[in-house]
């Protein structure tokens, strides 16, 4: 047998670099133990699974270099499910390298991008969706995300996708067992029954797939553009909202030419608010193309916030968000209400069915907080009706459970026409494939490369 | 001691066949006519080659989809059944064209004679003896022992000793020593095997009573025929002419029941005497009786053993209960009130060799030049016998001949799915074909044998010239008739009347008649008077078996193709060979359980691996990362 992949005991920094006081390096391999010891200088008996143990860090010269904590996690039970230690040093961007190299020269070799996701995968210890999960968790933006990534890795993902799995399966065994034996050997099951089987599992796939929106939303951050005309205060609001001066405010209309996102979260939803130019007719080069990024924002945007200033009148207002420019949901603002006359206000006008209109002045920070928790209750409410227990974050699987769900809505349609049922069953596989590819179960070796390799080194 | 007109000298022959049953006669005779080889059929009963032990009937759900194939490559059984049958059915006809399947009633007696005659016309020396031990030099077969000591020599042997290895037959709590009823069982040949490492184990089967026909009061019982418009199983049988015996529908009730309820202690299934496994899908009526408890009746079909025999066979009432309950039991039957019987429905257990040892071409990964094939393979039903047996008789032949064997693919016939599962899988019950078992059971019609294998049964010289001639002819037709409905297109003025005419919506612009016809509810004959005669023209005699080839290829391409494209998604790992010296053990990583598996049954490529049961998906994907390494 020669020298395999997984036959190498292999080492990387598991936390940032440079980053943090204290660092955490991971070996895996069967000679994980050995390297141990050569690292530290003592003997295989101090080394108790799941125990930290306090001791001595030494060069690739035996010379000790720190203290440090080392943990040995014995195969299976450990996260690549073969045998693991853990050692946690002081950070920087020296020492850790140097403790790296000592591994190596006890015989480590590093770790490819995600190879220790794949070891545990390999080793059946996590299933695919699982090790994506682990992918995620490393590079999610918010906690919220975070805890969604940690519900794939638990494993309820799968068991949600296992049981339409299940379902079905037992579809697929119907009709299968009515293919291959006699009807004086088993009794039959009406279509009927079939589609109201076939509908269950259509119903839990939509459910599934409706979470998506907010899945992808939690992950990834919702989009909010701003715009309105040149000089209303769009960049004057975002600042606001941020409570941060992140965007040149000027009193010259067109200061802002480009778009520029803010990544802000609310209530810890993440939002990527972004500041466009303001919209009107120009002869400048630059202004027009900024126009033109900001209708393309506009039209990819979860919400628009669409800023007036008093400069308008509640007529012109109301006439133009009854016909909005474009298509995305928006909440219109009226700013620099610090200069009306009190009692002047707008929104005590707003009687009829067009949108509320939220009157802010940037400058003195009025309004804002309101502001702020309409974005929030219209991102949150367009989407997520009742917290779903599980959301769909990931396109791959959106799609394996779209085209699921389409191959089995055709066997509907089959079912009622009472057509073969060689053709119902393999359009029932076609479904359950798609389902398997998200476990992994069935997916082909470049796939599963194309993931392990977006994975950082060390997880 | 023996007596063979024609013993060559040095007792030697090309090759030598151990058993006359369904897939002994495949094998002797393919290998006889791949090459005027020199051939030795040994057999326990020289009157008892081709018969057929349980039911008299052949084909049926899956099985009829292999005597096709077997018959496309040049086989017998099809033609043998053709000529000896005397009712013809294709099941599942409301269900799907991948999954018809033909089926016939057989007369058993005629078709032993049949068999015999074939025997008698062929180079094959018959033997009638019994082979107790196998011979084997440097991992190399060379000949067989027979009882009283004399050998036989032959580079290549074939082993398909069916039921009969140290078989035990009950009758409640009686047992007899024999490998069918009536015949001797075969006693030292496993013993010889295992001494040479061979693994085996135990497997039972059952068989119903013959009831004799004249004490059945058939007036009660409802009569059942076959197909009014019969179709042959053999692509070769012309002027098809057969007779149409009915059986008889009889019905189990409560009081049948509750007979074999309290005696269920007297069936040695129930009181544990009986050690092997039998197969779940075919139970006997103890076990109907215990698991589908709510079921107030059991179908029994009587079937006439042979034209106009008085010995019926009791299809549903498989049994090893004691004959006195068995009796009563089946007299409290309408129609079989004073019914007698010819023999006594039976279990036996036999011994098989877990078919893991051996390669897909049914050689033993361990004696070169031994092949096993049959029901010694764990497998049930003669038509998977004389699937077996025709592909061990091609890959001995080809093996004497020094050239490589025959491996069906798992998409080109079910034929390379049985064995395919065979030697991956692993056999917990006598292993029995199923449609499901095909992955690509959509393209695996028993219509389409003929395309899938004549061009190999003619390679192998199975098929003659002249008769696959006849088929590439049809062949051509069909695929005539499907580009010319592919490219020819029909109008909305020329067809509308009609689609509305059949609750279809109409078309606004001119569409290809293949478009037309995969619609769901058009079919072929409907357009039949609506296109050009020209459109239907074939030289070949059966264009009803051509059109209806072209309506299913184009109903059924959009299905394939995803079909195809789910399982090449899957089969990327299926060509990739691993080495034969691959170290699982070594393998870091591998679960123990498969490690085990795999070391034991050493898969030949990924693909195999894939399928063995305890293997898990991630093993194999970590075995198509070692090889890249390897
Ligand atoms: C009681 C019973 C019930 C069955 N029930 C069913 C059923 O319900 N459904 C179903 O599908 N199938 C059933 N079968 C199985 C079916 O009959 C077999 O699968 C099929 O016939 C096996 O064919 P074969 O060629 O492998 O072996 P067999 O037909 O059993 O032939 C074995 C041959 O080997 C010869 N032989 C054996 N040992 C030696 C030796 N040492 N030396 C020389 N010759 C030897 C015998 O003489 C015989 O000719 C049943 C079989 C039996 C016996
Ligand atoms: N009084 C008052 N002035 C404001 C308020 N918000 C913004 N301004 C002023 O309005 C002017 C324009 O503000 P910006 O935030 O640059 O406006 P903008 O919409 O981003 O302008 P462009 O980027 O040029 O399209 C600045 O002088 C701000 O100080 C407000 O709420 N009240
Ligand atoms: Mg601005």
């Amino acid at each position: 047998m020669p020298r395999s992949v997984m036959s190498s005991t292999i080492v990387a920094l598991a936390t940032p670099t440079g980053v943090g006081g204290i660092a955490v390096i991971r070996v895996s391999g069967a000679t994980a133990l050995k390297v141990a010891m050569k690292i530290t200088g003592k003997p295989i008996q101090s080394f108790k699974p799941r125990l930290a143990i306090y001791c001595p860090l030494l060069n690739k010269d035996q010379v000790e270099i720190d203290t440090g904590i080392v943990t040995y996690f014995k195969g299976p039970n450990s996260y690549t499910g073969e045998d693991v230690i853990e050692i946690s040093c002081h950070g920087g961007y020296v020492l850790p390298g140097r403790i790296i190299n000592s591994c190596m020269k006890a015989g480590c070799v590093p770790a490819a991008p995600g190879e220790f996701t794949k070891r545990a995968f390999l080793n059946g210890k996590i299933d695919l969706s699982q090790a994506e999960a682990v992918a995620e968790i490393i590079s999610s933006k918010s906690k919220l995300s975070q805890d969604i990534s940690y519900k794939y890795l638990s494993g309820k993902f799968s068991k949600l996708i296992n049981n339409m799995k299940d379902s079905l399966l037992s579809i697929i065994s119907l009709i299968e067992a009515e293919l291959d034996f006699s009807t004086d050997e088993i009794s039959t099951t009406p279509n009927k029954t079939k589609i109201r089987m076939v509908d269950k599992v259509i119903e839990k796939g939509n459910a599934l797939i409706s979470t998506y929106s907010t899945g992808r939303l939690l992950k990834e951050g919702a989009i909010v553009t701003i715009t309105g005309n040149p000089n209303v205060g769009k960049s004057s609001l975002l600042n606001a909202i941020i409570s941060e001066d992140r965007v040149i405010v000027t009193d010259v209309p067109g200061t802002t030419r480009d778009a520029i996102e803010v990544f802000y979260k609310i209530n810890g939803l993440p939002v990527r608010f972004v500041d466009t130019a303001g919209i009107r007719d120009s002869d400048d080069k630059i202004e027009i193309r900024g126009v033109e990024i900001s209708r393309e924002f506009i039209n990819r945007s979860d919400l628009v916030l669409w800023v007036f200033d008093i400069g308008f009148s509640l007529e012109e207002i109301e006439k133009q968000i009854s016909d909005p420019f474009f298509n995305a949901p928006f909440i219109p603002v009226l700013n620099k209400t610090d200069l009306l006359e009190p009692r002047n206000d707008y929104s005590d006008c707003s009687t009829n069915s067009l949108p509320h209109i939220y009157n802010t002045s940037a400058l003195k920070g009025m309004g804002i907080k309101e502001l702020i928790n309409a974005v929030y209750n219209t991102l949150i409410s367009d989407t997520l009706i009742t917290e779903p227990e599980m959301l769909l974050t990931n396109s791959r699987h959106r799609d394996a459970i779209e085209k699921c769900l389409e191959a089995i809505s055709e066997t509907k349609v089959l079912l009622i026409e009472n057509i073969e049922s060689d053709l119902i069953a393999s359009r029932l596989r076609d479904g359950l494939f798609e389902l398997d590819k998200i476990l992994g179960i069935t997916t082909a070796d470049d796939i599963l490369e194309n993931i392990f390799s977006n994975f950082c080194v060390g997880k | 001691m023996f007596h063979v007109k024609h013993l060559p000298k040095n007792n030697s022959f090309d090759v030598i066949v151990v058993g006359g049953g369904h897939a002994g006669l495949e094998a002797a005779l393919a290998c006889s006519r791949m090459g005027e080889s020199n051939v030795a059929l040994i057999t326990l009963d020289k009157r008892a080659i081709g018969r057929m032990s349980c039911n008299p009937a052949i084909g049926g759900l899956a099985k009829g989809h292999l005597v096709r194939e077997i018959d496309a490559l040049g086989g017998e059984m099809g033609r043998a059944a053709d000529v000896t049958g005397i009712q013809f059915k294709t099941l599942n006809k409301s269900k799907g064209r991948a999954v018809w399947s033909p089926r016939a009633q057989i007369d058993k007696k005629e078709y032993e004679r049949y068999v015999r005659q074939l025997i008698s016309f062929s180079n094959i020396v018959v033997i009638e003896a019994e082979v107790v031990k196998v011979l084997v030099k440097k991992y190399t077969f060379y000949g067989v022992v027979l009882r009283g000591g004399e050998k036989l020599y032959s580079r290549v042997a074939i082993l398909t000793c069916g039921t009969f290895l140290n078989g035990l037959i009950h009758i409640g709590h009686r047992k007899i020593r024999a490998g069918r009823m009536g015949e001797e069982s075969s006693a030292g040949l496993t013993e010889s095997l295992i001494s040479l490492g061979f693994t085996s184990g135990r497997l039972k089967t059952g068989t119903p009573p013959r009831l004799n026909r004249d004490t059945i009061n058939q007036e009660g019982l409802k009569k059942m025929f076959g197909d009014i418009k019969p179709t042959p199983f053999s692509f070769r049988t012309k002027n098809f002419a057969p007779p149409n015996e009915p059986c008889f529908l009889a019905t189990t009730n409560e009081e049948t029941h509750e007979i074999i309820r309290s005696s269920l202690h007297e069936s040695p299934l129930y009181s544990g005497e009986i050690k092997g496994i039998g197969p779940r899908y075919c139970p006997s009526i103890e076990d109907k009786v215990v698991r589908f408890s709510d079921k107030p009746s059991h179908q029994l079909f009587l079937e006439p053993e042979w034209m106009g025999a008085e010995q019926i066979y009791t299809n549903g009432f498989s049994t090893s209960l004691p004959e006195n309950i068995q009796l009563k039991a089946l007299r409290s039957v309408k129609g079989l009130e004073r019914v007698k019987f010819i023999r006594p429905g039976y279990a036996i257990e036999y011994d098989f060799f877990p078919p893991s040892q051996l390669k897909a071409s049914l050689e033993t990964k361990s004696v070169k030049g031994l092949f096993f094939s049959g029901q010694i393979n764990g497998t049930s039903g003669y038509e998977e016998a004389a699937a077996q047996g025709l592909m061990a008789g091609i890959n001995a032949f080809l093996f004497t001949q020094e050239k490589p064997p025959i491996i069906l693919r798992r998409d080109q016939a079910y034929i390379g799915v049985l064995i395919d599962d065979l030697v991956t899988k692993d056999t917990s019950e006598p292993y029995r074909m199923f449609t499901a078992r095909a992955e690509h059971r959509l393209m695996l019609r028993h219509t389409n044998a003929d395309r899938r294998l004549s061009e190999i049964g003619n390679s192998i010289g199975l098929i003659d010239d002249f008769d696959y001639k006849k088929t590439v002819n049809k062949l051509q037709a069909i695929d005539k008739m499907v580009s010319f409905f592919n490219s020819t297109n029909l109008t909305p003025d020329g067809i509308n009347e009609f689609l509305i005419m059949k609750g279809q919506s109409p078309i606004n612009e001119p569409a290809t008649i293949s478009k037309i016809l995969s619609r769901p509810t058009i079919n072929i004959g409907d357009l039949y008077n609506l296109l050009p005669r020209n459109a239907f023209y074939s030289d070949d005699q059966n264009i009803n078996d051509v059109m209806s080839e072209v309506e299913t290829i184009i109903k059924y391409k959009g299905y394939i193709q995803r079909q195809q494209a789910r399982l090449e998604f899957l089969s990327r790992n299926e060509s990739t060979v691993i080495p034969n010296d691959f170290d699982y053990m070594a393998a870091v990583g591998l679960s123990t359980e498969s490690k085990e598996k795999l070391s034991s049954i050493r898969p030949e490529t990924l693909g195999q691996a894939s399928r063995i049961s305890g293997v898990f998906p991630s093993d194999v994907a970590l075995l198509s990362v070692l090889l890249t390494a390897f």
